[in-house]
């Protein structure tokens, strides 16, 4: 009596088997989809529209590893700004002002995400700082393709104390006493800020590090990069108070786990006190 | 069961994930509708509005001052005003509306009118027979004397916005003396509304309507009468803010032709106060459309020639914060 029965359920069970797999197979594919869509990249979303995704030719992307002579300098480099931060969802041309000729153009991502200061608005324009040389680069751009946000934050550098503030909402909420660039090759002063978070397995010095928009005044090139001026961290603390660095900023891990949080954008002010 | 329960999970986690990547990570949005105070706005006088400030990064913006421009309408004290990352606030004190000379023609006719017609009425408070307070009430439309000549201006009832829910601020007693006799169909023929008048001789309800001379002291009225007419609107202090989530209003002091006007602890939205032929006030007026709200302290419709409002602010969606920056792993040799 038991046979019968048993060939039923077994035919009926194959097929609930497959069934369920495929249900679980399709579940699986919309997951990984859906992942793709959270943390994909933005410069990913924006290949969503191929005719904007693509580098105008002729013009020079303004990265940490180029130069773009035309570039406006910063006409106030020790100054705080409201903290105004833009990503270029795509590839965005700079213009020297607005409404004049575009000087270069720069994409939605480098060290992760692309987001630049601002440091002036004009009828629907913005004045932003640069990533590639010469130090104080700025570009205008039109503020309609731009993603906006803020930043609460500000970095203050002091070379002679040498110290480094973190403000929030225009308040100090941490200092560190830190190590800047020696006599030789000095920490640049002035306005720049944190491009990008990473970690190199070449660089151990630091688990994580801070690039900057700025570069080195004196070393055109250094271990093979573009000397690019970074905040990170260090082995021992004897570097701490001292100026011995290539012109880095070096700070204790506790600002380093502190640091690395902070917005791409947030303005770093590099001064004398 | 547990197949089931498991398989369950998985398309549950799938949707969550799908409407994860429909509305996007939140790093940052367009250019955020700006937030925005003013202080004052007088349709054709004071246009655009002072002061004002408007924030469209979410930075705070300021403006304040001390006196209007010369104008025959609106004199005040102090006039604030504040936005930032999604808020606003505007701040008025001391305020005075219709304060000096030099008033638009049409204004200064209605004034006229109404100085006139409170003149008639004192006039027959004066006389020994007479009831110290001629202020209304059913109870005393037989008492009004015979001679004196009808309001010059028949009593306009502000109708509310059609759009706003509005609250009228409720009459001191429930209108009980609807005339349902000849009275009622002499009212009707002269469109004068409940506000008719129902004998020869004029009562303040005929020359300021029912509902603003139920608030007033007829008697104190004519006293201040004696040098002229009082200030028609004025407030000692207006607050109105928001913040995104919330609007609020604050008011001080309301006082109609020198008289402060009872309001409620707390004014509900939109509520409306008849001025009679002055026209009407709406006060703590809220509005809101596609990502900003707006509250209004005071709305004032000027014997529909002119539109003052007093203290506006209006606050669009807060902008985010950037987000956290991503750790990428690459090589870019620093200068150590």
């Amino acid at each position: 009596m038991a046979g019968p029965q048993l060939r039923i359920y077994q035919r009926l069970r194959y097929p609930l088997r497959v069934v369920g797999g495929a249900v679980l197979v399709v579940a699986l594919m919309v997951l990984v989809v859906a992942l793709w869509g959270v943390f994909g990249t933005d410069e990913r979303r924006s290949n969503r529209d191929p005719a904007l995704s693509v580098k105008p030719a002729g013009l020079t992307e303004s990265t940490t590893y180029t130069q773009i002579r035309k570039a406006p300098r910063d006409p106030q480099p020790h100054q705080r700004t409201r903290g105004l931060v833009v990503h270029p969802p795509n590839f965005t041309k700079l213009y020297r002002k607005p409404g004049g000729a575009a000087i270069g153009v720069i994409g939605p991502e480098q060290i992760g995400p692309t987001w630049l200061p601002v440091i002036d608005k004009r009828r629907g324009w913005v004045r932003v700082l640069l990533p590639s040389r010469p130090n104080r680069s700025s570009a205008w751009m039109p503020g309609s393709k731009l993603t906006w946000s803020r930043s609460p934050y500000l970095i203050s550098v002091h070379l002679t104390s040498k110290r480094l503030e973190l403000y929030r909402d225009g308040d100090v909420v941490d200092s560190w006493l830190i190590g800047i660039g020696q006599r030789s090759t000095p920490t640049p002063r002035g306005r720049t800020f944190v491009l990008g978070v990473f970690t190199d397995p070449a660089q151990s010095f630091s688990p994580v590090i801070l690039a900057l928009g700025s570069h080195s005044e004196v070393l055109k090139t250094f271990g093979g990069g573009p000397g690019t001026v970074a905040i990170h961290g260090w082995p021992t603390s004897d570097v701490l108070g001292n100026a011995s660095s290539a012109g880095c900023i070096r700070v204790p891990r506790q600002a380093l786990d502190r640091l690395r949080d902070i917005p791409s954008g947030t303005v770093v002010l590099v001064d004398g006190q | 069961m547990r197949r089931r329960a498991s398989i369950g999970a998985v398309a549950l986690g799938a949707v969550a994930a799908l409407l994860a990547l429909l509305t996007g990570p939140g790093s940052g949005h367009a250019e955020n509708a700006p937030s925005k105070a003013s202080g004052v706005f007088i349709t054709g006088v004071v246009e655009p509005a002072q002061p004002q400030a408007e924030s469209t990064d979410g930075t705070r913006q300021s403006a304040s001052l001390a006196q209007l421009p010369d104008n025959p309408l609106l004199d005040l004290a102090v006039a604030r005003v504040t936005v930032g990352n999604g808020t606003a606030s505007a701040t008025l004190a001391d305020v005075r509306v219709l304060p000096g000379p030099d008033l638009p023609e049409e204004l200064e006719k209605v004034l006229a009118d109404v100085a006139d017609g409170l003149q008639a009425v004192c006039g027959q408070q004066a006389e020994p027979a007479q009831e110290p307070q001629a202020t209304a009430g059913a109870d005393q439309d037989a008492a009004v004397a015979e001679t004196a000549p009808p309001a010059t201006t028949d009593p306009q009832q502000p109708t509310p916005s059609p759009e706003i829910q509005s609250q009228v601020m409720p009459e001191a007693e429930p209108s009980e003396s609807a005339p349902e006799t000849e009275e009622a169909e002499r009212s009707e023929q002269t469109e004068t509304s409940e506000d008719a008048a129902t004998e020869d001789e004029p009562e303040l309800s005929d020359v300021l309507g029912r509902q603003l001379a139920k608030q007033l002291d007829a008697g104190q009225l004519c006293k201040d009468l004696q040098n002229g007419l009082p200030t028609p609107v004025s407030l000692q202090a207006l607050d109105v803010r928001c913040d995104g989530k919330t609007l609020g209003f604050d008011l001080v002091n309301l006082a109609v032709l020198g008289q402060t006007i009872d309001l409620p602890d707390t004014v509900e939205p939109n509520t409306t106060v008849p001025l009679g032929p002055l026209g009407s006030l709406t006060l703590n007026k809220q509005s809101s459309k596609q990502g900003e709200a707006t509250v209004q302290g005071v709305v004032l419709s000027l014997a529909e020639q002119a539109e003052i409002v007093l203290a506006s602010a209006t606050c669009g969606q807060p902008m985010q914060d950037a987000p956290k920056p991503p750790v990428v792993t690459t090589g870019l040799p620093v200068t150590g």
